[in-house]
C-alpha cells in the first residue's frame, strides 16, 4: 500500500488503535496504522483477560459496531465465565482468560490481510498542523505522513516512567521505549496534559507454584462466546486458581512500605481506588486478615502466571519475599517484577464527544490517552474515535451515542462533560443511570440497526443481524398467540417446577413472566420454540420478565433525552451568566457542556444552576425570535 | 433590547392590598440603590448622597408621591410622605442582590405611587413570585425552601407559621439532603456487590442493606403521613357538628366560638341551612359548620336539611356527632351514629348539666368521647383537646411537618421504592432491581429539592407564589 492519500493515521496498534483503524477501514477509509513496535500489537499490558462487569458490556457493544474485540478474545480465550448470574439481568456480564501471545497474533495477523490498512513501526513525535487542522503526523527517524484525519492511542507511552522500589525507568511498558516528545509537542498545541498513574503485578514461573492446595476456579460448563460472529469457542478451556494473603504478608508490606515507590513520595499523582496496589490495601484497610489473589495463566504455551490483586511498586526484593508468604507460592520465582507507572493524559474535557479535539481539527483521542483505563475502554473509545474520524475526512456528521443507547455513550459523555477526576477512568455499571436498558444480551438489537446504517456491517452480517431481530419479532408473536390451557399434565409440570396451576387459558407470554418460568418449561407445556432460543434469545425473555423496570427506565431515558435535546448554544457565555456563582461559572468554564444534560451533569453543578441556565434559554431564545437584540 | 435576565432591577409592593398602616414597596437587583436614591429625598428635602445608603441599617427619608420634581433636584410642591428605607447589600438579602425596602404608609394609595415612582426611576414591576425566584436562581434558597415561604406567607396561625417558617430555615431540605446522603449510602452497597462481582464482600453486607432500607422507609413514611396534619395546619379544616333537633348544636357552636352565632331556640328544626364561622382549635384554622337539626321527619324542608348535612360531614376534615345526654337514644340518633360509622367523627354527649338520661355504656352506641355542657362551658377544653388529637397525628418526625402535597406525594413514592426494594432484598432476587428502586426513591427526594424536571417544576411553583415573597 502506497503511503499518500490517506484518509485517517492511527497512531499506536493497542487495543484502541487496532478498532481505530478496522472501523476506519470497514467505512472504506484508506489508513495507516502506526505502532513504536510491530511485535507488540494488541499487546495485554497488564492482566490477560477481557471482560468483567460494564467491561463485558462494551466488548458486547463493540461486537454491535462490527468490532474485532469479541472475536479476538473468542479465538484465543482459555477460560470464560458468566459473572453475576443471579444479581439480575443487567449486571450479567462475560469475562475471559486470554491466551496473551495468541492474542497478539491473532490481531496482528488480522490486521496484515486487511485491505486498505497499512501497518508500520514508527514513533510519531511530532503532528503536522495547518491552521487549527491537523494535517499528519512526523515521526522520529523524520517520515511524514499526511491524512485527512489522525488518531492518536498512546497508551502509557507519553512520557511514561516505571516505578519499582527506588528504581525509575522511562519506558511505555515493561520492554517498550517511552514516546518522550509529543506529550511536550501536544502541550505546545495547547491541549491540557495531565499525569496518571497505574501499575501491574509481578508475574510467576508457574513451575513453582503448589496448586495441589490452592482452590480451583474453572471456567462455566457450556461458554458463551462474546461475539456474535463466533461459531464457537476453539481452544483448550484452563481453570485459575485462588490464594490468600497472610498475616506475614501484610507485616512484610508493612515494614517496607516506605520502600514502594507509591509511598516513598516518588509517585505524585493517585493511583486507581479500584484497582489498588497490594500496599494500598494494606494500608486502607488494616483490618482485613486477607486479601483473595487470582492466579490467571497467562497463556497455554506459557508457564507465566499471574498473580491477580498483587500490584505492587514494592523492590523486587520485597516483592519477592511478599510472594513466598502466601499459600501455594512458598516457593514461587517471579519472572518479572510488577511496577507502577506514570504517564501523560490529556484532560478529555479538551474533546468534543466525537472524540476530536474541540482545539485542533481532525485529530481524535482514544485510549488511555483520554484518561481511561482498561482493554475494552481503549477499544470502544478506539472504535468511536475511528469511525468519526473517517466520517470528519467526509464531511459526515460524528455519530454520538446516547447514554440510554450504549455503555459507550455513558463513557464518552462522563469523559467530555466530567473529566476523570485524578484517577483513570474505568467502566461500571453503576455509571449508567438506564442500566436495565443497557444489556450485554440486547447490544445488537441496541445498536445493529446503527452499525448497518453507517456502514461499519458488512452485507452478509447485516443480513444476519437484521433476520436475529426478525427471529425476536416473531418469537415475540408465537408466544403473544400461544394458548396454554390447563389440563392435568399442564399443572403437574407447572407444580413440579414449583410454579402455580393454572384454571384458566393462559397465553404463553404470560406463563413466561412468572419468575421461576423459562423456556424449558414451555417447552414441557408442548409450545414448540425454536431450538435457539437459549443462546439467542435471552433478550426476549429479560425484556418480558423485567418489562414493567425496563418501561420506567425508558421513561427516565426519554425525560433525560430532553434535557441532552437542549443545545447550549456558543452565544451564551456561561462564564459572565448573571445568576451563577463564581465556583460554577468555573466549573462549567471547564466542563464546557454543550447540552443542558451535560451541564446537569457536570460536578459540582446545582439544580439551580442548570434552572438559570434554563431560563436564560428561554428567555434569549424568546427575545431572538421577536427579533431584537 | 430588553436588559438580560437578572440584570434588571424589580419593584413591588411587598405587603398585602388593603388599609393597612404601613406598607412595604421592595426593590432588588443590581439598580435597587440607584433607584431608591433618585426617588428619595433627605428629611431636608436635598438628595441623599453617595452615603446615604447604608447597609443593613434603616433611615427615614421623604418620598414625594406625584413624580414632578424640579429642575434642580428639589421636590415641587406636592404630597410628600414620609419614609422609613431599609437597604441590603447583596448578598445579605433575601434575593441575594441588592435590595432596598421602603416603608411607607399603607392603604390603597400611597404604596400605589411609591411604586410607580420606582418605576419611573428605572425598576420594572416584578412578575409574580420572582423575588423568590430570583432567591432560587442565586442560590439562596433551594425548592423545599422557596416552596415554604408561601406556606409561610399562607399561614394563618401562629403554629402554621411555625411550621412554614422551620422549612424556610431548611429543616426538611437538611433531613432530605441526609436521607439522600444515606440512601446513595445504602445503594453503593448494593451496586459494590454488582459491580465488583469477584471481590470477597462483608457477609453482613445484605443483612446490612436491609436494616439501613427499612429505617429509612420507616422515617420518610412517617414524615409523608403528617402531610394530613400539614394540610390542614396550612389550609386549616372543617369540623361539623351534627346531631338530631335539639341536641344541642347551636349551643356548643357558640360556645366554641366564644360568642352567639347560631339562633339557639328549644324549638327543634331551627336551624335550617348550616352556619359556618372560623376558630382556631390548637393551631388550626377551624372552619366549624352547624348543620340543620338532623331528623327523620316527614317535613321535605328538613329532609333536604338532613342530607345536606350528612353531605356536608362527608367532606369534612372531622364530624362531632352530638347525642342529647338528657334523654334516651332514639332511633334517629341510631341512625346517625351508623350513617357516620365510616367518618372521622367525635360523640360528643350534650347538656352534661342536666341529669342523664341514659347510661355512657349502653349497648349498640359508640363509646362517647366527652361529655360537654354549653351552659355550664364545662368539658369545652377537653373536647377542643380531642378536636386537635383528631386533626393533627401525633408524629415522631420532631415535629416537622409536611406543608406541600407535592412533597407528600413524593415521600410516599420514595418510601414504596423502598418497601419494593426490601421486599425484592428479602426474596433474595436480583440485588440488581433493590439498587435501581434505591435509585428511585432517590429521585423521588431530589423532586422535592428541585434536582430534576427543572424546567416544569420551575413554571408550576414561582407561578403560585404572591407578588413580595
Amino acid at each position: 500500500m502506497l503511503m499518500n492519500n490517506l484518509d485517517v493515521i492511527v497512531v499506536g496498534a493497542g487495543h484502541a488503535g487496532i478498532e481505530a483503524a478496522l472501523a476506519a477501514v470497514r467505512l472504506g477509509a484508506r489508513v495507516l496504522l502506526l505502532t513504536s513496535n510491530l511485535d507488540h500489537v494488541g499487546q495485554m499490558s497488564c492482566n490477560p483477560a477481557i471482560g468483567g462487569v460494564g467491561k463485558g458490556h462494551l466488548v458486547k457493544e463493540i461486537d454491535a459496531l462490527g468490532g474485532e474485540m469479541g472475536l479476538a478474545i473468542d479465538e484465543t480465550g482459555i477460560q470464560f465465565r458468566t459473572l453475576n448470574t443471579r444479581k439480575g439481568p443487567a449486571v450479567r456480564a462475560s469475562r475471559a482468560q486470554a491466551d496473551k501471545a495468541l492474542y497478539r497474533q491473532r490481531m496482528k495477523s488480522r490486521l496484515e490481510r486487511t485491505p486498505g490498512l497499512g501497518l508500520r513501526q514508527g514513533m510519531v513525535e511530532q503532528l503536522l498542523v495547518a491552521g487549527r487542522r491537523v494535517v499528519g503526523v512526523v515521526t522520529e527517524t523524520g517520515e511524514r505522513y499526511e491524512a485527512g484525519a489522525t488518531v492518536l492511542t498512546t497508551g502509557t507511552f507519553l512520557r511514561g516512567l516505571m516505578h519499582i522500589g527506588d528504581a525509575q525507568m522511562p519506558g511505555g511498558r515493561a520492554g517498550d521505549l517511552a514516546s518522550r516528545g509529543l506529550s511536550a509537542h501536544l502541550e505546545a498545541l495547547g491541549l491540557p496534559v495531565g499525569r496518571l498513574k497505574t501499575g501491574t503485578c509481578p508475574r510467576l514461573d508457574g513451575r513453582t507454584i503448589d496448586f495441589s492446595r490452592l482452590e480451583v476456579q474453572p471456567g462455566d460448563l457450556s461458554p458463551t462466546p462474546f461475539s456474535f460472529r463466533s461459531a464457537g469457542l476453539t481452544q483448550r478451556q484452563v481453570p485459575c486458581h485462588i490464594t490468600w494473603t497472610t498475616s506475614q504478608t501484610h507485616a512484610l508490606i508493612a515494614r517496607n512500605l516506605e520502600r514502594s515507590a507509591m509511598y516513598s513520595g516518588r509517585i505524585k499523582s493517585r493511583g486507581p481506588r479500584y484497582c489498588p496496589s497490594i500496599e494500598d490495601k494494606i494500608v486502607r484497610f488494616p483490618d482485613r486478615e486477607r486479601h483473595q489473589i487470582f492466579l490467571e495463566p497467562e497463556g497455554l504455551e506459557t508457564v507465566e502466571i499471574y498473580p491477580n490483586g498483587l500490584s505492587t511498586s514494592l523492590p523486587v526484593d520485597v516483592q519477592a519475599a511478599m510472594v513466598r508468604t502466601i499459600p501455594g507460592l512458598e516457593q514461587a520465582e517471579i519472572v518479572r517484577p510488577g511496577y507502577a507507572i506514570e504517564y501523560d493524559f490529556v484532560d478529555p474535557r479538551a474533546l468534543h464527544s466525537s472524540l476530536e479535539c474541540r482545539t485542533l481539527e481532525r485529530l481524535f483521542l482514544a485510549g488511555q490517552i483520554n484518561g481511561t483505563t482498561g482493554y475494552e475502554e481503549a477499544a470502544a473509545l478506539g472504535l468511536m474515535a475511528g469511525l468519526n474520524a473517517t466520517r470528519a475526512v467526509r464531511a459526515e456528521p460524528p455519530v454520538v451515542l446516547g447514554r440510554a443507547e450504549a455503555y459507550i455513550g455513558v463513557m464518552i459523555d462522563d469523559l467530555v462533560s466530567r473529566g476523570v477526576g485524578g484517577e483513570p477512568y474505568r467502566m461500571f455499571t453503576s455509571r449508567a443511570e438506564h442500566r436495565l436498558l443497557l444489556r450485554e444480551d440486547n447490544a445488537h438489537a441496541r445498536l445493529g440497526g446503527l452499525a448497518t446504517e453507517i456502514g461499519l456491517l458488512d452485507e452478509p452480517l447485516a443480513r444476519a443481524v437484521e433476520a436475529r431481530a426478525q427471529e425476536a419479532a416473531s418469537l415475540r408473536a408465537l408466544l403473544q398467540s400461544t394458548l396454554i390451557r390447563p389440563a392435568d399434565e399442564t399443572n403437574q409440570a407447572l407444580t413440579e417446577r414449583a410454579s402455580s396451576p393454572i384454571r384458566q387459558p393462559v397465553r404463553a407470554i404470560d406463563l413466561l413472566r412468572r419468575p421461576e418460568a423459562d423456556w424449558a418449561l414451555l417447552r414441557t407445556l408442548g409450545v414448540e420454540l425454536p431450538t435457539d432460543v437459549e443462546s439467542h434469545h435471552l433478550s426476549v425473555l429479560l425484556d418480558l420478565k423485567y418489562a414493567g423496570y425496563v418501561d420506567r427506565q425508558r421513561v427516565l431515558a426519554d425525560q433525560v433525552a430532553g434535557l441532552d435535546a437542549t443545545l447550549i448554544p456558543a452565544w451564551l457565555d456561561l462564564s459572565t451568566l448573571p445568576g451563577l456563582s463564581a465556583e460554577v461559572r468555573e466549573r462549567l468554564t471547564g466542563a464546557r457542556p454543550s447540552t443542558l444534560g451535560q451541564a446537569a451533569r457536570a460536578p459540582g453543578i446545582t439544580p439551580a444552576a442548570v434552572a438559570t441556565i434554563a431560563l436564560h434559554l428561554r428567555r434569549r431564545a424568546g427575545e431572538r425570535s421577536r427579533g431584537g437584540a | 433590547m430588553g436588559a438580560p435576565y437578572l440584570a434588571d432591577t424589580i419593584a413591588a409592593i411587598a405587603t398585602a392590598p388593603g388599609a393597612g398602616a404601613v406598607a412595604i414597596v421592595r426593590l432588588s437587583g443590581p439598580d435597587a440603590f440607584a433607584v431608591a436614591r433618585r426617588v428619595l429625598r433627605s428629611n431636608a428635602g436635598g438628595s441623599l448622597g453617595a452615603d446615604g445608603l447604608e447597609s443593613h441599617r434603616a433611615r427615614l427619608a421623604r418620598l414625594g408621591l406625584s413624580g414632578r420634581t424640579s429642575g434642580d433636584g428639589r421636590d415641587a410642591p406636592d404630597v410628600v410622605d414620609e419614609v422609613l428605607v431599609l437597604p441590603m447589600r447583596k448578598p445579605r438579602s433575601y434575593t441575594g442582590e441588592d435590595v432596598v425596602e421602603i416603608q411607607c404608609h399603607g392603604g390603597g394609595t400611597v404604596p400605589r405611587l411609591v411604586l410607580e415612582q420606582c418605576l419611573a426611576a428605572g425598576a420594572r414591576v416584578a412578575r409574580a413570585g420572582e423575588f423568590t425566584e430570583r432567591a432560587f436562581l442565586n442560590g439562596r434558597l433551594d425548592l423545599a425552601r422557596a416552596e415554604a415561604v408561601a406556606a409561610l406567607i399562607e399561614a394563618r396561625t401562629t403554629e402554621a407559621a411555625h411550621a412554614a417558617a422551620r422549612q424556610v430555615a431548611g429543616e426538611l431540605s437538611q433531613r432530605l439532603t441526609a436521607w439522600r446522603l444515606d440512601l446513595l449510602d445504602a445503594r453503593s452497597l448494593a451496586e459494590v456487590s454488582l459491580d465488583f462481582a469477584d471481590e470477597e464482600l462483608p457477609l453482613t453486607l445484605e443483612s446490612d442493606l436491609r436494616d439501613r432500607l427499612d429505617a429509612l422507609k420507616l422515617a420518610i413514611s412517617a414524615l409523608a403521613a403528617t402531610w394530613e396534619s400539614g394540610r390542614r395546619l396550612r389550609d386549616g379544616a372543617t369540623v361539623v357538628l351534627l346531631g338530631a333537633p335539639n341536641a344541642g348544636k347551636s349551643s356548643l357552636f357558640n360556645a366554641l366560638l366564644g360568642r352567639p352565632r347560631a339562633i339557639v331556640a328549644a324549638d327543634p328544626g331551627t336551624t335550617r341551612d348550616w352556619i359556618e364561622e372560623e376558630v382556631a382549635i390548637a393551631g388550626v384554622a377551624v372552619l366549624l359548620r352547624d348543620t340543620a337539626g338532623v331528623r327523620t321527619a316527614e317535613e321535605a324542608v328538613e329532609q333536604a336539611g338532613i342530607r345536606a348535612a350528612l353531605e356536608l360531614a362527608r367532606g369534612a376534615d372531622l364530624t362531632l356527632l352530638l347525642l342529647d345526654g338528657s334523654r334516651a337514644p332514639d332511633d334517629d340518633d341510631r341512625r346517625l351514629v351508623e350513617a357516620t360509622r365510616d367518618l372521622r367523627r367525635l360523640v360528643v354527649r350534650t347538656k352534661a348539666d342536666l341529669a342523664p338520661g341514659w347510661a355512657p355504656t349502653e349497648g349498640a352506641l359508640p363509646q362517647v368521647a366527652v361529655a360537654v355542657s354549653a351552659v355550664e362551658e364545662s368539658g369545652l377544653a377537653e373536647l377542643r383537646a380531642q378536636v386537635a388529637g383528631k386533626l393533627l397525628r401525633q408524629t415522631d418526625t420532631d415535629g416537622l411537618v409536611v406543608l406541600h402535597e407535592r412533597h407528600a406525594i413524593a415521600l410516599a413514592r420514595a418510601a414504596s421504592h423502598l418497601d419494593e426494594a426490601g421486599t425484592i432484598l428479602r426474596s433474595g432476587h436480583d440485588l440488581e432491581i433493590v439498587a435501581l428502586e434505591i435509585g428511585a426513591a432517590m429521585a423521588a427526594l431530589d423532586e422535592i429539592l428541585g434536582q430534576c424536571d427543572v424546567e416544569d417544576l420551575l413554571d408550576r411553583i414561582f407561578s403560585r407564589f404572591c407578588v413580595g415573597k
